[in-house]
């Protein structure tokens, strides 16, 4: 199932506002989903240890969480703050 | 009792929003307010032309929701008010608006402190200095990072 993938901050600057991905129906880690992105050569620093954060349902969340493709799932560079 | 919290890509007129939130007020013997002001140069004193300010909608609101709240929790006043702008704002705007009101001065200071503390670190913001003819993205400084410590 295709589910767009949010991106924001410096990222979102380097490689747009969104992307379409396929996740499996029964869902993933954040891991699997961050190489499933990276093996776009434009999108090689989503992959896990590159330094981007990721959130899903608008929560943080470490690479090991789950996502399914009806969650709402973003990306992006460590926050500035206010 | 008031807390709230607001994102605006409108100029903040911080008069206007202090006189509103102290016209709420009910019995508050001390108000606190503090505007954070866009800088026109860098600290290495590089012109500064415009800071422009990525959100996440939806999760940036909730993200300064939470700080009002947990300021409110923390201390002892009676209303807080954080008003923050995203989009583009130009040096000597007011970036992010604080208010705090309590019985007694010392919980109001410490409240807009505390509150001033956190959303310069954890507020969900993306911040880029556009200078003159480069720009550069900003991330919390060490300082900025000992001064939310201050609360642990």
């Amino acid at each position: 199932m295709k589910t767009r993938i949010l991106f924001f901050g410096r990222l979102a600057e380097q490689i747009g506002r969104e992307r379409e991905v396929d996740i499996p129906d029964d869902g993933c880690t954040v891991a699997d989903l961050r190489r499933r992105l990276a093996h776009d050569p434009d999108l090689q620093m989503l992959a896990p240890g590159g330094g981007m954060l990721a959130s899903v349902d608008q929560q943080v969340v470490q690479d090991d969480a789950p996502v399914n493709p009806r969650q709402e799932i973003a990306f992006f560079s460590p926050l500035s703050g206010g | 009792m008031t807390i709230a919290s607001r994102l605006t890509q409108d100029p903040i007129a911080a008069d206007a929003e202090l006189r509103t939130f102290m016209a709420g007020l009910t019995d508050a013997g001390a108000v606190v307010s503090f505007c954070g002001v866009a800088r026109g140069a860098t600290r290495s004193g590089e012109k500064v032309e415009a800071l422009h300010l990525d959100h996440y909608p939806g999760m940036t609101e909730r993200s300064l929701d939470e700080i009002a709240q947990a300021g409110a929790a923390r201390f002892e006043v009676s209303d807080v008010m954080v008003i923050h702008r995203c989009g583009t704002i130009r040096p000597g705007e007011t970036i992010v608006f604080v208010a705090t009101a309590s019985s007694h001065r010392r919980a109001a200071f410490l409240a807009a402190d505390y509150l001033m503390d956190r959303l310069k670190t954890e507020a969900v913001f993306w911040k880029k200095e556009q200078g003159v003819d480069a720009e550069r993205w900003i991330e919390p400084t060490d300082e900025d990072r000992s001064d939310r410590d201050r609360w642990r």
